[in-house]
């Protein structure tokens, strides 16, 4: 849960960064793409049910890593998009703790054979 | 009522097998509606005001010109109808879906469950649309849509989980008594009896 909350505090500090840092229109927008998306994913991602959505972010995060190297940009905005960045690749990675049995996961809908049989995790 | 069942030690015959929760049950269900109601406050008071009925909203954070600029941006005014009305329909759409069928939904009424993720699914990405278009393309914050984007995720986050349950005993339905049997029990149909119970009944000793 905490790697999720990780990442829901980088997104609202992606939105909030172009404003208090100096910052380029192109660098801005970058940000206000993926902040919200890092939130959105962050919440999402907090129940056991829907983990999985985390490797979503992990696109977002190189997103992030990439693109405000190809815009005009300021440094401090650029420094901190990036880092941005990286920490939700980082923080989106490992599955955490899995609170709730859910009959083994989306998988087993493709194999339902393996639904009770799936160990307690 | 509550006594633990065989496949599910930690719920109760009602709980899907293999899970330790009732995702039907309406101690899960009951934050979606009330959110959901939340929601359906916001959308009114977005559609009023993008409908002209009352001037700019109330924001006690970005100001009421920064949410008229948002929900009287070119954005909202792009399909026939107001967004806000449309967050409205969505909204009743959730109560509905959310609030139909009872604690054995999963099973009983699995269309309404998958309706309702699909409801929750679009009402989810739309928000999380429209929040990126505020900050990206418009430039202005409206406290209300905020809101209403974040009831919509959490909203999605919290139902969506129903639709696993459902769509897990549909796929062991048809592993065990095939497609057509399947389809019915979409429609709440119970699976043909066989010697081989599909989701054990109550009482029935798990054991081969």
């Amino acid at each position: 849960m905490w790697f999720q909350i990780g990442n829901i505090a980088l997104g609202i500090w992606l939105l909030v960064a172009p404003g208090v840092l100096p910052s380029t229109e192109p660098g801005a927008v970058i940000a206000r793409i993926a902040g919200p998306i890092a939130i959105w994913l962050g919440v999402l991602a907090v129940r056991t049910v829907t983990r999985p959505v985390r490797a979503v972010n992990v696109l977002n995060g190189m997103f992030l890593a990439i693109a405000p190297w190809l815009v005009p940009n300021t440094d401090a905005l650029l420094l901190a998009s990036v880092l941005a960045g990286w920490a939700i690749i980082v923080l989106s990675i490992p599955r955490g703790a899995l609170r709730q049995r859910t009959g083994g996961g989306w998988w087993t809908v493709f194999h339902p054979e393996m639904i009770t049989h799936v160990p307690e995790e | 009522m509550n006594r633990p069942h065989p496949l599910s030690p930690q719920g109760n015959r009602d709980t899907p097998p293999g899970w330790s929760y009732n995702p039907s049950s309406w101690r899960e269900r009951w934050p979606l509606l009330a959110l959901a109601t939340i929601g359906l406050l916001a959308a009114l008071y977005t559609a009023l005001s993008q409908l002209g009925v009352v001037g700019a909203m109330v924001d006690p954070f970005f100001g009421s010109a920064s949410s008229y600029a948002v929900t009287h941006s070119a954005i909202s005014r792009l399909l026939p109808v107001p967004d806000g009305v449309l967050g409205v329909v969505g909204y009743c759409c959730d109560l509905l879906f959310g609030a139909l069928g009872g604690r054995r939904r999963w099973r009983t009424r699995p269309w309404v469950v998958l309706i309702f993720a699909l409801v929750i699914l679009a009402l989810g990405i739309v928000s999380l649309a429209l929040t990126i278009l505020q900050g990206a393309v418009i430039g202005s914050w409206c406290t209300v849509c905020l809101i209403s984007a974040a009831v919509s995720t959490l909203i999605l986050g919290l139902g969506i989980g129903e639709a696993l349950a459902s769509l897990q005993y549909l796929a062991l339905v048809r592993m065990k008594a095939g497609g057509a049997a399947a389809w019915r029990a979409l429609w709440g149909a119970k699976p043909a009896r066989s010697r081989e119970r599909i989701a054990p009944a109550p009482g029935v000793t798990v054991g081969r």
